[in-house]
Order: structure tokens, then C-alpha cells, then sequence
């Protein structure tokens, strides 16, 4: 039965045969096109990108909107331009938490890199507690922030583990009250996420080191490269895809920080471990200031897709010049 | 770091990583002494000290609740929406991101790059506008407006999942059925459902974590209602409990404990789910 | 350039295996020896723990007289070709080249001119800049190679490098690799399962199954003179013919009994095979080399006679592949078993077809007519026939 034959394209007099479904040029794997009746209709994609547009992509638009307007999030909204930003630009409070969002953010990608880096790294090919200190580090990062962040809010009471830990110690004057410290209270959050979270950027470089075969390691050894120099040389550059998925994971999350704040500190004490996230909630949702909360949640907004897309540049940059 | 490496150091290494190890150990051995800890003084006493007896009626406590909801509430709200969700998202996400790859072309292209910008927007600036339609759809407190809600802001990241393993899917099963006859619909489920197994897996797992865990969005749009999320639950029940940190502890030890053995029995197919994309 | 010497060296694996068992063996300097035999044999094996890339069990492995057992890889000035190459793909070729230098602190304007000069000698130079990807099969082979050779070490060491290349490719890169190594005059250990670049490299031959060396030596002295069933099946291609026989003492001289066939034995095979002459009726395995089974020619002698019919006949141009079956008893030994699956005894005997007699494998010149299906009687040489203890499989040549 000649299915295969497309009905559309004939087979010339001369007898060359008719053209082959992919129109002549060589298909890419899964994006070529089918031909002829019974295709996938493009109507199979309406419910997946109606919910999506419903509820994701419109509203950032009409959020967008929003933020330049005054509104109690019922009844009609005010237009007032600019002024929203204004005022984010001229509050304390609000810059303050744009300075946390992003000092929280380039704190917790650093260490949560270096250290997943370092622990991967450590766990290496022969240790028999492998299995188990993985899954140790791991287990953290399924668990609900929100629950596992009340045992950190234990942990840095005034009177809890932490501070009779120094005590013990005979550090009696580095004792805070962490949670209510201006200094402290902000990297009492990073604490947290660093606990919660490390073991997923350890695991993502776990599969980038193994993904390199062991024989580039044992030549470079054999040609009288040190560790350090190997690990430089030939392990790094080769874990470039595992660090950028690492650099933008941890990074979108470190932005959006908002359970833990909320579990810790409610972003006190004054604002001192706000950050863009716990303010829209404030001042939507609590303050009802929908158009001002707008305004912070289309920076944060902004903020995000700023790094993303630098993100997403540097690597295309590099993979057109790597390809050279 | 390779077979040739000599013991001593490698011991040495070893011993470290147990060291830092049984550091990140403490939460949890804090979690499980303390929740055990008999009310009064001794709550506030030395941190590592075993309880004296151990007080099994915290759990009980802590199950119970408060007025505002009880754990056994928040676990079947949990529950519903998330499987539920779960289940529109792969249903809704895997036909969509097989119509984008198969389909090819220009539009297919930029639907990938929207449904990956999807993937960063954070959700905040859209969930202001949301809560006010959805005020006056009559949606808040309600699993339908929540089940709604969770498969529009995860379809971007269902999407992302399935096309990266369609993609990699050779096409070849689906021309033998279509030379046999069978009809788009036939062969998606028939056919290209059953082979997207392992990329179901992880959409569920990846999905399900982050709708069971979720603390935001639901505390927005079920706050204070009787449908009220874990998360939210334990929220509403911690603020109440001041510094009973045995009670607050027992309520969430029980709260991670399903997710614990989840983890313990899931553990490979989780981190398959998170590693997937470093072969790419 | 240095000697290697291996001196009982061992290698147990954790779980118990004896991948390399009391290897005994000594590399002149300067020289060239080929590891050879089957997949397991522990030929990688006892090349990687020259590179210190596996730690000897027992025994000791010095280079250049100083034994090197606990040192470092990188501090042995060993240089090592990777079967997959091992390049650094994001590195280019000169990179490649020149990363051995660079990771020891070689002076940057030293490392310019001696990497030059290697990618001169390769003829690398129009593609100094690419990176391993972006090059063939054969040139990343000759990268591998000048990373090596860059370094100017005591000791080159091969593992397998022409396994993955095209057979004209290999053909053309084995000379080179000759040629190289013999200009350049630096001691080599080479790694390889296939048997004619074994032959054809190398002044040397070390000849491996199961971890035991089974025999080292000139190549042609080991093709002339395997010293066991083993050496003597695996060396050589087509191989060995062998066959199961019996040696009779009644009558004047001795006879060799295969089948129905009785060969009368040249009084030079008894010499140089004492063991036959004392017991009459002794079992023995006999070997013959394809090229010694001649085509019934006009100049015959009364030379011994093996009648049997032509399977098959493969032509390879100057030459042609005579297969013919005898009516005799085949050798089914483990070792012959082993060499058919490759290594894998089981393999061999899954691919056997039993019930037959022998297939002869002879090598006729072109010229020759040979029909299929036809009767033939071989002449055979029967001065040249190797003789074997079909229970320990040893050779049974004197001496």
C-alpha cells in the first residue's frame, strides 16, 4: 500500500521518483514536519496555551498595566504614570528590599556553586559513604521550605543552639539575637537556603563530572598535570553546561525568596531581610495597595528577565565561539 | 577522583565529607529531639539533650490543629489539588508540547521561546491582577480556582520537559502507525504516550514537589478558607504556638515525613529528573 | 629512553580476579614491543600500571632500572596514547599538543617551539587551530600522537591507538607509527588485540591470555615456533590448521596416523620433535600453517598425502583461500574454544557446528586451478608440522 507516497507531490515522467516528505532538505530529529492529511492538528495546542496565556502570560500584561496605576484590587484603577516607581525610588523601605533581593541573590548563587562544586567534587568516585551522603545533602531540597525553616528560626533564637554553640565555645561576645539584628537577620535567610538548597547544585554537578570520561583525567595525570592544574585545565572547562544550568537555577530562585522570610523573620526587623518578594505581598495583599505592590512585582519582574536573558546571551555568545 | 589515588588521601577526603555531612544532619536530629520533648522547661533546655521521655502526645497535639485547620485538612487539600493538577498537566502538557515538535516550523519555534520564557517570569506580578479576577469569578478558597491556577503557571515548565524529551523521540513509531492507519488522536495515546513514560515521571515528580510544597500562591488564594494547603496550615498553626517549638516540631516532622519516604524510595528518579538536561 | 622491566609484577582487582598474573618481561631500550592477545588477556592492564594508572598487587616494574611501583603518573616521564585519544575537546590541537608542557611549567617560548615542531612532523599544521571535534578519525589520532611525542619521554605506551580507524587508515598509520618510533628511538609498549599489526610492529612480540604471558620474542621466531596451542592458533591469519593425529612406531620409520591417512614423517620432524619418537600410539595435535599445504604439483616427491574436498575458495588476488575439509578429528579445546569467541570460550563454542571433520585453511598462489566441490590431495611438508601435547598443549619441540 503506497501510505508513504505523498498524494502532493508527483512522480515526475522521467521516473525520478517523487521528492521525499521532508521536502528535500535533511529533517532534524523531532522537528520534521509530517506531511499530507492526518497531521497533528495545531488545535491540539488550545487548552495547553489558553491556561497558560489565562493565567500566566495575560496577567503579567495586566499586571504590567497596573503598576502604573492606584488600585484597591476591587473596583476601577487610577492611571498615575510614574508615580508608583516614584516612590518605590524615594522609599527606604523599598529600595532597601531591592538591595536585599539582589545582595541575597548573588550571596546565595556564589555559595550555593562553590560549595555544591566543592561537595560534588569531594564526593568524587571512590568514597564508600557516597549513597549516603548524597542522599543526605539532597533530601533538603524536597523537603517544604516553609516547614524546614521553622527548625532554622529555632536554631538562631537568642537562647537556642546556635548561640550555645559559641557559648560553648567561649565566643560569648559573638552571640546575636540573629533574628533580630539589622546586620544579621538578612543572612540568617541565606543560612537557610544554602542548607535547603546546596544539595541540588551539588547533584547537577555530580552528573557534569560524570559526564566526563575518566580517561581525560588519567591522560592529563599521566602528562604530569598536578590536581589543581587538572581540575582547572580539564574539569572546569568541561563542566560549563552544569555551571550555567547551576549559575540560572539558583539564581531565579535566590530572586523569588519569599517562604523562608515569611517563616524567619517576616522580613523584619524593619525591613532589614525584606526583599522585592515579601514587599509585593505587603503591600498588596496586606496594605492593599495593589497598584504600588504591581509596581515592585513588575521590578522584580524586570530584575529577573534582565539576568535571564544576560544569561541566556552569554551562552549563545559562547557556543558561537566555542564552535569556531 | 580516579582508581590510582592513594587510600590515606581519599580516607581523609572521606572523613571531611562525614564531618560536613553529619553538619547538615543537625536539623533533622534537632527536629526529631526536640518534637519529643515533654512541654515546660525542658523545651528550653540543652538542645541535644535526649528527652527525659519521650513525649509521643506532641504528634497527637500537633495533628489536631488549631481553629484554624488541622493537619489532617491540610494533607487531603494538599492532596487533591496537587494529583489533580498533576494529572490536567501531563494530560494538557504532553499533547501540546508533541503538537509544537511535531508540527515544526516558524510557529513551533516561538512558541518554544514563550513557553521558556514562561519558565523564568516570576509569579508575582501575575498573581495581583489573578486574585482580583479570580475575586470576582468567586474562585478564591475554591480547588478548582487553585487546580486551575497550578496547571497555568506549571504549563511553561511541563511543556519545557516533554518537548526536550520529544525532541530527542525518532519519529519512526508514529509513521508505522500512521502507514497502518490509525488516526493522530489513536496514535498520540496509543502510541507516543506510552513511550513519553519516563518524561511523565519527571513531570510529575518535578511538578508534584513544587504544587505540595508551594507556599505563596496558595496562601494568597486559600488563605483562611477550610481548603487551605499543608504549607498554609502550618503557617497559621505555627503563629499560634508561640514558642512551643516540641508542638511546632512534631507538626513539622509530620508534615515532611510522607515527603521523606517519598524521597527515600524516589531518590534516582529524582535526581534523574533534575540531571536530565546536563546531557544536552 | 630508558628499559622497562616487569619482574613478577601482578595485578589482583579488590573482588579477587587476577587480571595480570607474574608477568616477567623486559623492554630494551629503544625497543619496540607489542603486547598482544585476546579481550581480558591483561594486556591493557599491564600497560596501565606502567602508566601508574593501576597499582601493582606484586612485583616490581622499573623504568630505566629505577623501580617506579609507588611513584606518581605524572612523575614517571611515561607518555601514553589513549585508545579513544582522550583529547580535550574544548582545547585545539596546538592546545592539545602543547598541555603536557604547560601543566609542567615548561617556559611559554620553549612550549611554541617544540609544539611547532611536532605539528611540523605530523603534518598538522593546517589544522593547528581546530578543535577535536572538528577533525577526522585520523587526525585526531596523529594529535594523541604528538601530545606524546611533545614530551620527550623515557617511554612511549599504546593503548589499542588504531582500533577505531578504517582499515586502509590503519594499514597506513601502522607504518607511520614504525617509522616514527624509529626515528625517534624511544622505548615503546604497544597494546593491541589484533595480531598482524602485532606481526608487523615491533621488534618484539609478548603474547598474553588470561594474565599469563604465554610467550615473547621476535615475531618471526614466535610465528616459526609457537610455544604453545595458543600462540600458535592466534599468531598468524589465516591460522593455524589443527588436528587431532596419532603417531605410530611400527615399521622402519615413524607415521603420522590422521584419519585414514597415514603420512610418513621426514626424519628432520623427529629430530627437532624427540617426544614423538618413544611412545607409539601417542596422542598428539598437529598444526599445519596454511602455507604449508601445497596444491598435487608436477614436483612431486613421495611427500605425504591429505586427500580432502574443497568447501570453499577465496580469492584475494595474488593469493587465494583454499578451504578444504578433511576427513579427521578437529582439536575442541578450550583454548581453541577461546581464540573463535574472542576471549569468550562460550561464544566459540555457540558458534561451532560439530559433526564436521577439519576445514583446512591452505594458501594457494592465484594461478593455481581449484574447483569446489573437487577432491584434492595436499602435499605436506611434513618437516614443517608442529607438534603438540593435546592434554597441556605445549609444544613439543626440543629445545
Amino acid at each position: 500500500m503506497p501510505a508513504l507516497l505523498d498524494s502532493a507531490s508527483p512522480v515526475s515522467a522521467s521516473g525520478e521518483g517523487t521528492r521525499p516528505p521532508s521536502g528535500g532538505r535533511v529533517p532534524r530529529l523531532g522537528l520534521r514536519r509530517t506531511q499530507g492529511p492526518r497531521r497533528v492538528p495545531w488545535l491540539w495546542i488550545v487548552p495547553g496555551l489558553l491556561v497558560a496565556v489565562a493565567i500566566q502570560f495575560y496577567p503579567v500584561i495586566s499586571g504590567s498595566y497596573y503598576a502604573f496605576t492606584r488600585w484597591s484590587g476591587v473596583g476601577p484603577s487610577h492611571w498615575v504614570g510614574l508615580h508608583n516607581f516614584s516612590l518605590i525610588f524615594s522609599d527606604p523601605q523599598a529600595l532597601g528590599s531591592l538591595e536585599h533581593t539582589i545582595e541575597l541573590g548573588f550571596a546565595f548563587v556564589v555559595i550555593a556553586n562553590v560549595l555544591g562544586l566543592a561537595l560534588a567534587v569531594g564526593l568524587g568516585r571512590a568514597l564508600k559513604t557516597r549513597n549516603f551522603i548524597r542522599a543526605l545533602f539532597f533530601a533538603p531540597v524536597v523537603l517544604t521550605p516553609l516547614a524546614t525553616s521553622y527548625i532554622w528560626a529555632y536554631i538562631f533564637q537568642y537562647t537556642g543552639p546556635l548561640n550555645g554553640f559559641l557559648s560553648a565555645l567561649g565566643l560569648q561576645s559573638v552571640e546575636q539575637a540573629w533574628l533580630g539584628s539589622p546586620t544579621w537577620a538578612l543572612w540568617t535567610i541565606l543560612v537557610v537556603l544554602v542548607w535547603q538548597n546546596t544539595g541540588l547544585s551539588m547533584v547537577i554537578y555530580l552528573a557534569g563530572l560524570q559526564a566526563i570520561p575518566a580517561e581525560l583525567d588519567e591522560a592529563a595525570a599521566v602528562d604530569g598535570a598536578s590536581s589543581w592544574y587538572r581540575f582547572r585545565r580539564v574539569t572546569l572547562p568541561m563542566l560549563l553546561p552544569a555551571i550555567l544550568i547551576n549559575l540560572t537555577l539558583t539564581m531565579v530562585y535566590a530572586l523569588r525568596v519569599f517562604d523562608q522570610i515569611l517563616a524567619l523573620t517576616n522580613g523584619g526587623p524593619f525591613g532589614a531581610s525584606d526583599t522585592l518578594a515579601t514587599e509585593v505581598w505587603k503591600q498588596t495583599f496586606v496594605n492593599n495597595n495593589y497598584g504600588y505592590g504591581a509596581a515592585l512585582a513588575l521590578l522584580l519582574t524586570v530584575l529577573v528577565l534582565i539576568i535571564a536573558g544576560a544569561q541566556f546571551g552569554f551562552v549563545a555568545w559562547f557556543n558561537r565561539r566555542s564552535a569556531r | 577522583m580516579s582508581h590510582f589515588r592513594y587510600t590515606p588521601r581519599t580516607f581523609l577526603r572521606e572523613c571531611s565529607m562525614v564531618l560536613i555531612g553529619l553538619i547538615w544532619l543537625i536539623p533533622f536530629f534537632l527536629l526529631i529531639n526536640i518534637s519529643l520533648k515533654p512541654g515546660g522547661f525542658e523545651v528550653y533546655g540543652s538542645p541535644f539533650q535526649l528527652p527525659s521521655k519521650p513525649a509521643f502526645g506532641n504528634y497527637s497535639t500537633a495533628w489536631q490543629g488549631s481553629a484554624v485547620g488541622s493537619l489532617g485538612h491540610g494533607f487531603v487539600s494538599s492532596a487533591i489539588i496537587t494529583f489533580i493538577s498533576v494529572f490536567f498537566l501531563i494530560v494538557i502538557g504532553s499533547l501540546t508540547a508533541y503538537t509544537i515538535i511535531r508540527r515544526g516550523g516558524r510557529g513551533s519555534r516561538i512558541l518554544i521561546v514563550l513557553f521558556t520564557f514562561g519558565l523564568v517570569l516570576p509569579v508575582q506580578l501575575g498573581t495581583i491582577p489573578l486574585y482580583a479576577e479570580m475575586h470576582e469569578l468567586g474562585l478564591i478558597g475554591t480547588y478548582s480556582g487553585m487546580i486551575l491556577l497550578y496547571v497555568g503557571l506549571l504549563m511553561p515548565v511541563t511543556v519545557f520537559l516533554y518537548a526536550g524529551f520529544l525532541r530527542s523521540l525518532p519519529p519512526d513509531y508514529e509513521e508505522a502507525a500512521r502507514v497502518d492507519g490509525a488516526s493522530p488522536l489513536r496514535i498520540f495515546f496509543r502510541v507516543v504516550f506510552p513511550l513519553l513514560r519516563p518524561a511523565t515521571g519527571t513531570v510529575a515528580i518535578l511538578c508534584g514537589l513544587i504544587i505540595w510544597n508551594d507556599f505563596f500562591t496558595p496562601l494568597i488564594f486559600l488563605g483562611g478558607s477550610s481548603h487551605a494547603t499543608l504549607p498554609v496550615v502550618i503557617y497559621g498553626l505555627v503563629a499560634g504556638l508561640g514558642t512551643e517549638w516540641n508542638i511546632i516540631f512534631a507538626a513539622v516532622a509530620i508534615s515532611i515525613a510522607p515527603l521523606i519516604i517519598f524521597f527515600i524510595f524516589a531518590q534516582r528518579q529524582l535526581i534523574r529528573g533534575y540531571t536530565g538536561g546536563i546531557k544536552a | 629512553m630508558a628499559s622497562v622491566t616487569y619482574s613478577g609484577v601482578d595485578k589482583i582487582y579488590p573482588d579477587g580476579t587476577l587480571a595480570v598474573k607474574k608477568l616477567n618481561l623486559d623492554i630494551p631500550d629503544g625497543g619496540f614491543t607489542v603486547l598482544v592477545g585476546p579481550s581480558g588477556c591483561g594486556k591493557t592492564t599491564a600497560l596501565r600500571m606502567c602508566a601508574g594508572l593501576e597499582q601493582i598487587s606484586n612485583g616490581e616494574l622499573s623504568i630505566g632500572g629505577e623501580v617506579i611501583n609507588n611513584l606518581d603518573p605524572g612523575k614517571r616521564d611515561v607518555a601514553m596514547v589513549f585508545q579513544n585519544y582522550a583529547l580535550y575537546p574544548h582545547m585545539s590541537v596546538f592546545e592539545n599538543i602543547a598541555f603536557p608542557l604547560r601543566a609542567t611549567h615548561v617556559p611559554k617560548s620553549e612550549v611554541k617551539s617544540r609544539v611547532q615542531r611536532v605539528i611540523e612532523l605530523l603534518d598538522l599544521r593546517d589544522h593547528a587551530k581546530r578543535k577535536p571535534g572538528n577533525l577526522s578519525g585520523g587526525q585526531r589520532q596523529r594529535v594523541a600522537m604528538g601530545r606524546a611525542i611533545v614530551r620527550q619521554p623515557k617511554v612511549f605506551l599504546m593503548d589499542e591507538p588504531l582500533s577505531n580507524l578504517d582499515a586502509k587508515l590503519r594499514v597506513q598509520m601502522r607504518a607511520e607509527i614504525s617509522q616514527l618510533q624509529q626515528e625517534l628511538g624511544v622505548t615503546t609498549l604497544y597494546v593491541t588485540h589484533d595480531q598482524t599489526e602485532a606481526m608487523t610492529m615491533g621488534s618484539q612480540m609478548a603474547v598474553m591470555r588470561k594474565g599469563i604471558l604465554q610467550q615473547a620474542g621476535a615475531p618471526q621466531d614466535i610465528y616459526n615456533d609457537p610455544a604453545n596451542l595458543f600462540v600458535a592458533e592466534f599468531v598468524g591469519s589465516p591460522a593455524m590448521t589443527l588436528i587431532a593425529a596419532t603417531v605410530e612406531l611400527t615399521g622402519e620409520s615413524p607415521v603420522l596416523v590422521i584419519g585414514e591417512h597415514r603420512l610418513a614423517l621426514a626424519p628432520e620432524a623427529i629430530r627437532r620433535h624427540p617426544a614423538l619418537g618413544r611412545d607409539s600410539g601417542r596422542r598428539v595435535v598437529v598444526g599445519l600453517r596454511p602455507e604449508h599445504m601445497h596444491p598435487p604439483g608436477a614436483s612431486d616427491d613421495d611427500r605425504a598425502r591429505l586427500r580432502g574436498r574443497v568447501a570453499l575458495v577465496e580469492p584475494l588476488g595474488a593469493q587465494q583461500l583454499v578451504h578444504v575439509e578433511i576427513d579427521a578429528e578437529p582439536v575442541i579445546s578450550d583454548v581453541v574454544l577461546e581464540i573463535a569467541g574472542d576471549g569468550d570460550a562460550d561464544a566459540g563454542r555457540a558458534n561451532r557446528r560439530d559433526g564436521q571433520g577439519v576445514r583446512a585453511v591452505a594458501t594457494f598462489d592465484a594461478r593455481v586451478a581449484v574447483q569446489v566441490g573437487s577432491e584434492i590431495d595436499l602435499a605436506i611438508p611434513t618437516e614443517e608440522l608442529h607438534f603438540f601435547d593435546p592434554d597441556t598443549g605445549m609444544s613439543l619441540r626440543a629445545g
